[in-house]
């Protein structure tokens, strides 16, 4: 049981963006991708979350997801996008909602109603179900639709088998205190028996939430690991192209990350 | 679709919270409300016109008073003119305001009408080609179809058009919204264009007989029509429950609906055909008969929010009322003619859809 990815590449055109990438989600565990921008981090998401055609093969929970239905698939993961706009005028509650569609929830009956309610205050936005999802701040509009997602898959584990939560960006317009409790969240939903895999940027927040780590660079999976055995020196400067230094606190397996410079001075032409 | 960040974020919107953000009890009220309003409407109806049978008699015949009670020529009224009328008209409105709700979901567009899947264009082209040519060219097989001619041009000009649009927008068995509303346009420019060459070589009568037809009218209403029309259009209403729960997905856009679990495509085949079927079946008995579909939902959404399962049977209902309204009107302020009732939609809706446009710019706040 586990989303597995076997030699997954994604061609737009004839160009290829990504390249013979294999990972594994496994329940249990916070898996983060990380690499530069237009490294195919965003394209990975989409093609297993089934919304691009792919070569090679994505199972989750053993079964091929390209012979998935929709429902079906809706019933193993639910997908966080990187930004939603909405063209009418929801209330917060209706959108959270949405995610009640496919009704695989796992809630009981009688939770299924206060699930909305539940939701948003797992994400701190108790009080805004009557606000309306437009006038929201763009932190704020990512936090409900987090609620959303989590609806969708609110029993971590439902008949035996582990669902996963696929997100792209979750914290990109997030205060410091709102990064860490949707932080919080996943790895509570990993330590529930789901799985989850997130796109970030913050290497510091993958460092200390994600217990692997894949790092992406030219579509292609570079190094993959824990985070102690993917954040050094050497790797993480050459693949974001910029002088950054990776310390380890004593008594911790969590490394930090401190950018220095947009300079290499190595390989300076002069 | 570039309007759409335009509407989502402009100023205008008056954001009053909701209680709970719970608008479902506020739904069923108004759609209960609307039940009662239109069955009232519906009686009215029955006695309203220029013959002096009266809503009395109607109401007498109907508690019951015995079929003694009414004269053979109230029965003919009553019977084969107004209820036909009356009938025909709620048909046709609630067709066109579920089908504007449906074009708007799919659309993600608030400004999105059943024209935009050139179903009006088309339909108003073969109207046009057996109207001109009905009597020269066409003559033989206007002669075969009789009075039917003039709705069945119409009708499969509307559907033709529409499958036409949608071969042109699906690529791969995946339909571009936003290619098909380009495709429109053109299309549109090209049904006006050969209607053009039609209104060029008709001659007075002909003219006449166009311009009343562009118009909209209920006059016309049988129960011929009926049963001709009725069927596809309960048919695509009857599709319309089914929908909802799509359209509510793509809401967020195609993606996430997928996410949740929906077939998108499936919805989107589903959404056009239906929408085809009964604005192609409604203009074709009716003419064209404007703004109903816009003004009707956009009017629902500001008062029961924009939740399909809700928004599709709601519209259905003032869809139906707003047209009865408006055939009383047009049989009042003429009296004892008749104004074609698609005048009297746009001199209401028109004002109306300027008064959204002004508002959501955030220029009149009314």
């Amino acid at each position: 049981m586990a989303i597995e990815v076997d030699n997954l590449s994604v061609r737009v055109g004839r160009k290829p963006i990504l390249r013979n990438v294999s990972l594994s989600v496994k329940p249990g565990t916070v898996t983060a991708i990380v690499g530069p921008n237009g490294s195919g981090k965003t394209t990975f998401l989409k093609a297993i979350s089934g919304d691009l055609p792919f070569e090679g093969e994505v199972l989750i929970n053993g079964e091929a997801l390209q012979g998935m239905e929709p429902w079906q698939a809706a019933a193993h993961r639910a997908v966080l996008p990187q930004a939603s706009a909405l063209a009418f005028p929801y209330t917060v509650r209706e959108v959270v909602k949405l995610g009640l569609l496919g009704g695989r929830s796992g809630a009981s009956p009688a939770e299924q109603r206060k699930l909305p309610e539940m939701a948003l205050e797992r994400v701190d936005l108790s009080g805004f179900a009557g606000r309306f999802y437009q006038e929201l701040s763009g932190g704020e509009q990512q936090r409900v639709q987090l609620a959303r997602v989590l609806c969708q898959v609110w029993r971590p584990v439902l008949d035996g088998r582990p669902r996963y939560l696929l997100l792209d960006e979750p914290v990109s317009s997030l205060d410091i205190k709102h990064q860490l409790i949707i932080m919080d969240i996943a790895a509570g939903f990993a330590a529930s028996g789901g799985g989850v895999l997130a796109v970030l940027h913050d290497l510091n927040l993958t460092a200390r939430f994600a217990d692997q780590v894949a790092m992406m660079h030219r579509g292609t999976v570079v190094a993959a690991g824990t985070p102690a055995d993917v954040f050094n020196d050497g790797l993480v400067s050459d693949v974001f192209e910029c002088r950054i230094q990776v310390g380890v606190p004593p008594a911790e397996n969590r490394p930090y990350v401190l950018p220095q410079s947009a300079q290499i001075p190595s390989r300076h032409p002069f | 679709m570039a309007l759409r960040d335009d509407v989502a974020s402009a100023p205008g919107w008056r954001w009053q919270a909701v209680a709970g953000g719970d608008r479902s009890a506020r739904a069923r009220a108004v759609i209960l409300a609307l039940v009662v309003l239109y069955a009232l409407l519906f009686v009215f109806s029955l006695g309203w016109g220029a013959s002096e049978t009266s809503l009395w008699v109607v109401l007498s015949e109907w508690l019951g008073g015995g079929a003694d009670a009414l004269s053979l020529r109230d029965r003919v009224v009553i019977g084969d003119i107004r209820l036909p009328r009356v009938v025909l008209g709620s048909l046709i409105g609630a067709s066109l305001a579920v089908s504007g709700a449906v074009m708007q979901g799919l659309f993600r567009n608030p400004l999105a009408d059943p024209g935009i899947v050139g179903v009006g264009s088309g339909a108003g082209l073969g109207a046009i080609i057996v109207i001109v040519l009905g009597n020269t060219v066409l003559a033989p097989v206007v002669g075969m179809f009789g009075i039917y001619a003039l709705p069945l041009a119409a009708f499969c000009g509307g559907v033709v058009s529409t499958l036409l649009l949608y071969r042109v927008a699906t690529r791969r068995g995946q339909t571009s919204i936003a290619t098909m509303l380009l495709a429109g346009i053109a299309l549109g420019a090209l049904a006006g264009a050969l209607s053009g060459i039609f209104v060029y070589v008709a001659d007075d009568q002909e003219l006449r007989d166009l311009t009343f037809w562009g118009l909209g009218s209920l006059a016309g209403a049988s129960w011929t029509k009926i049963w001709a029309a009725g069927p596809i259009i309960l048919a695509a209403l009857g599709a319309a429950p089914f929908l909802a729960r799509g359209l509510d997905a793509m809401v967020l856009g195609e993606a996430t609906a997928h996410h949740l679990g929906v077939r998108v495509q499936r919805v989107k085949n589903c959404a056009i055909l239906a929408v085809a079927a009964a604005t192609g079946a409604s203009v074709a008995v009716a003419g064209s008969i404007g703004f109903v579909g816009i003004v009707v939902p956009h009017l629902l959404r500001l008062t029961i929010g924009p939740e399909h399962r809700y928004l599709l049977p709601a519209s259905a209902l003032l869809g139906a009322v707003l047209l009865l309204v408006a055939d009383a009107i047009s049989r009042v302020v003429v009296a004892p003619a008749e104004l074609p009732i698609g005048i009297v939609t746009a001199t209401l809706g028109a004002p109306f859809f300027l008064w959204i446009l002004l508002r959501q710019r955030g220029i009149l706040d009314l």
